[in-house]
C-alpha cells in the first residue's frame, strides 16, 4: 500500500500548471495555488467533477502549498519567480522542485533562489503562440532522485499533449 | 553548537506539514525518513488480521518517530505512522543523515544519548508489559507521562497498554473512587 504524495502546483491556472493539475490528479494529493482565486476554484471544481476519487484543494499561499507538499511544481511567470521563491525557500529544503520555464529564459534560476532544494528546470519550447500547449524540450538539475521523479510526471502528463 | 553548525544541520531536513489522520508512513511501505515532531502529535501502530490497531509509540514536540528497521535498512515497514493532530515535522533521509553525523560529530552525541534513553525505555516498557497488572501499567504511564495520558485518546492509551478500552474505563473509575 503506497502512501499518496502530495504535489503543489504554484501558478496552476497557467496552461502547464492545469495540464499538470489534470493529468497528476490520479496519482497524487493535489495543492493548486495561483493568484486568482476566482480562475483557480473553477480549475479544483473542474477537476473533482472529472476525477471525484481525487483529493483535490486550493490554497491563498503557496508557502502552506509547499510545506504540506512532497513535490512541488512552480508554472508561475519568470518575473514573479524571486518573490514565490522567498515564500517558499524555507519549507522547500531538500524537497523536488519543478521549475516549468521557457527556453533560454532563465536568468536567475530557481536553483540559486532555493539553494537547498532539490529544483529541476524543465524548459519548454518558446512557442509564438500561447494557446497551444508547449514541448518539454529540456531537463536540467543537479539532484538525480528529483530528475528521475521529473521525468515520470513528464512522460505521463505529456505522453498525449506533445 | 555554533550557528554554522545550526544551519548545517537544518540544511539536512525538509520540513513537512501533516495534517490529522494523514499518513508519514503505510505498512508496507519503505520507510524513506527519519522524523523530528517540531509541532503536533503522532503514532506508530500496527493493524493486525482482525483490524485491531496496536499501538507502538507516540510522539509529540522534540520528540523523533520512525520505523527504525525499515529505515535504515530499506525494507518494507511494518508499521503506519500518521497524526493524531496536525503535525509539523522536520525529516531526514537515512544518506543525509548519514552525512550530518560526520559533518558535524555534535549530532552524533546527541544521536548516541538518545539511542541509549530510547533503549531504556524500550526495556523497560517490555517488562512492564510482561509482569505488570494493567492498574499498575496504568498507573505507571500516569506517572512517567502525564501529558500523555492527557492529551491522546483513551482508546488509543488502552491499545498501547495492551488492554481494552473498557478494561481501561473500569481502572480509571476504581482510581477516582480511591482518591
Amino acid at each position: 500500500m503506497a502512501t499518496r504524495k502530495i504535489m503543489a502546483i504554484i501558478g496552476a491556472n497557467s496552461k502547464i500548471g492545469t495540464l499538470l493539475a489534470e493529468r497528476m490528479a490520479p496519482t497524487y494529493d493535489l495543492l493548486l495555488m495561483d493568484s486568482s482565486s476566482d480562475e483557480l476554484m473553477a480549475l479544483t471544481n473542474s477537476i473533482r467533477l472529472q476525477q471525484p476519487a481525487t483529493n483535490i484543494n486550493s490554497l491563498a499561499c503557496c508557502r502552506e502549498a509547499s510545506w504540506e507538499a512532497d513535490v512541488i511544481v512552480v508554472a508561475a511567470a519568470m518575473e514573479q519567480l524571486p518573490a514565490i521563491a522567498q515564500k517558499i525557500k524555507e519549507v522547500t529544503n531538500r524537497k523536488p522542485v519543478i521549475h516549468f520555464s521557457p527556453a533560454g529564459a532563465a536568468t536567475t534560476t530557481l536553483q540559486e533562489l532555493l539553494p537547498h532544494a532539490n529544483v529541476v528546470v524543465a524548459e519548454l519550447e518558446t512557442a509564438a503562440s500561447t494557446d497551444r500547449l508547449q514541448k518539454v524540450v529540456r531537463l536540467g538539475g543537479v539532484d538525480k532522485e528529483a530528475l528521475k521523479l521529473a521525468s515520470e510526471i513528464l512522460a505521463r502528463s505529456f505522453a498525449t499533449a506533445l | 553548537m555554533n550557528e554554522e553548525e545550526k544551519a548545517l544541520v537544518k540544511s539536512y531536513f525538509s520540513p513537512k506539514k501533516l495534517r490529522k489522520k494523514q499518513y508519514l508512513l503505510q505498512e508496507g511501505d519503505a520507510c524513506k525518513y527519519l522524523a523530528f515532531v517540531e509541532q503536533g502529535l503522532l503514532r506508530s501502530y500496527n493493524v493486525d488480521d482482525k483490524a485491531v490497531e496496536h499501538m507502538l509509540q507516540f510522539a509529540w514536540e522534540g520528540w523523533w518517530i520512525s520505523d527504525t528497521y525499515s529505515f535504515l535498512s530499506g525494507e518494507p515497514a511494518a508499521y503506519n505512522i500518521d497524526a493524531i493532530e496536525d503535525a509539523e515535522l522536520l525529516l531526514i533521509t537515512l544518506p543525509h543523515f548519514e552525512e550530518m553525523m560526520l559533518q558535524v560529530p555534535r549530532m552524533e552525541r546527541y544521536f548516541r544519548i538518545l539511542f541509549q534513553k530510547n533503549i531504556i525505555s524500550k526495556e523497560r516498557r517490555l517488562l512492564s508489559s510482561i509482569s505488570l497488572t494493567a492498574e499498575e501499567k496504568y498507573l505507571r504511564l500516569q506517572h512517567s507521562n502525564p501529558e500523555l495520558v492527557q492529551r491522546i485518546p483513551q482508546q488509543l492509551i488502552a491499545s498501547y497498554l495492551g488492554i481494552t478500552p473498557e478494561t481501561l474505563s473500569r481502572i480509571r473509575k476504581t482510581i477516582v473512587q480511591k482518591k
